[in-house]
């Protein structure tokens, strides 16, 4: 009896503390910031608008605002923002890889490393024409706005159908 | 004799007029009306981020396939405006390697651009293991195209980094 009902406070709290934990990350910046870029798409995709237009939703009006001035303030604009491309980039990679086979497969996989390849150079060139911690922002938007094209040009090509 | 002097003028130049309009469908080289129109656009768009879509497609590919929306006439016209770009590209490539004295970042940028060619090749291929069909081929020529255009922005706009 005793045992039984041991088991049943430990069960309810376990019930609490995961509901409490679900909102927490429901309501967390990062899935607000999930929201919006979720919302932004799906407008796009509504009114027929191109969906690259997204891009910048996050960290343009955080840099505009000028909250924290510093160089990593700013790069942090773009980070979080990132964050949203990134998770949303290795779904879109993750659900295509499962889709293609063969020949495409392989291509994928090259289309991809090319592309970390020239987004890591491309950004990163910043800081050999900007020596000092100016690079950090624009490595930092680079780095958000590749992503964030990548992440789209994945999820254009989910929406296309072969005809293998 | 002469009839056969004139069988064999007439089929060169039947050979020549086949030619000709075969190379017209798909070698035209962009107009120097074209070329005009997205140079003045480029100028008036430096650095304000507008410059890719304010300039790209529209005004010479769009235009250009009113008159032939076929598969390879669209195709075709993403080409022709490539060219330009191409060329506007390789302009500001050479400005900015010129601005680069230090010979460390010179080699940072050629292998920057070595990874983009990689990139848009890998990239605007990949339409055709996806579809498999003849619609890959303009979507192949827009997304060089897209590419380069915004390529050709990014290395402006370095040189006033």
């Amino acid at each position: 009896m005793c045992a039984k009902a041991l088991f049943l406070a430990v069960a309810i709290y376990v019930c609490a503390c995961a509901r409490a934990l679900a909102d927490a990350t429901s309501n967390s910046p990062e899935a607000e910031n999930r929201a919006i870029i979720e919302s932004c798409l799906a407008n796009k995709t509504k009114a027929g608008e191109k969906l690259s237009r997204c891009i910048g939703i996050i960290a343009d009006p955080c840099l505009e605002n000028g909250e924290d001035p510093s160089t990593y303030g700013m790069a942090n604009c773009s980070t979080r923002e990132y964050d949203v491309w990134e998770t949303r980039l290795n779904e879109n990679y993750q659900k295509l890889m499962k889709d293609l086979d063969g020949e495409a497969k392989k291509n994928m996989r090259e289309v991809e490393r090319a592309w970390i390849v020239y987004r890591d150079r491309k950004c990163g060139f910043y800081h050999v024409l900007e020596q000092g911690t100016a690079a950090i922002p624009m490595d930092a938007y680079c780095t958000m706005t590749e992503t964030g094209r990548q992440a789209i040009f994945l999820e254009k090509i989910l929406g296309y159908s072969g005809s293998k | 004799m002469l009839v056969r002097n004139v069988a064999i003028v007439s089929f060169a130049m039947f050979l020549f007029l086949i030619s000709s309009i075969d190379g017209h469908a798909q070698n035209r080289q962009p107009t120097p009306e074209e070329i005009r129109l997205i140079r003045d656009c480029v100028e008036k768009h430096p650095d304000d981020g507008k410059g890719p879509d304010e300039c790209s497609f529209k005004l010479v590919a769009e235009p250009c396939i009113e008159k032939d929306g076929s598969n390879l006439g669209t195709a075709d016209c993403y080409r022709i405006e490539s060219v330009i770009w191409d060329t506007i590209l390789n302009e500001n490539y050479k400005d900015l390697m010129d601005a680069i004295d230090e010979k460390k970042a010179q080699d940072k940028l050629r292998e920057m651009q070595r990874t983009w060619i990689a990139f848009r090749d890998t990239t605007c291929d990949f339409y055709w293991y996806k579809i498999h069909g003849s619609m890959s081929v303009p979507m192949t020529a827009a997304c060089q195209l897209r590419e380069t255009a915004r390529r050709a922005f990014l290395l402006a706009l370095l040189q006033r980094v």
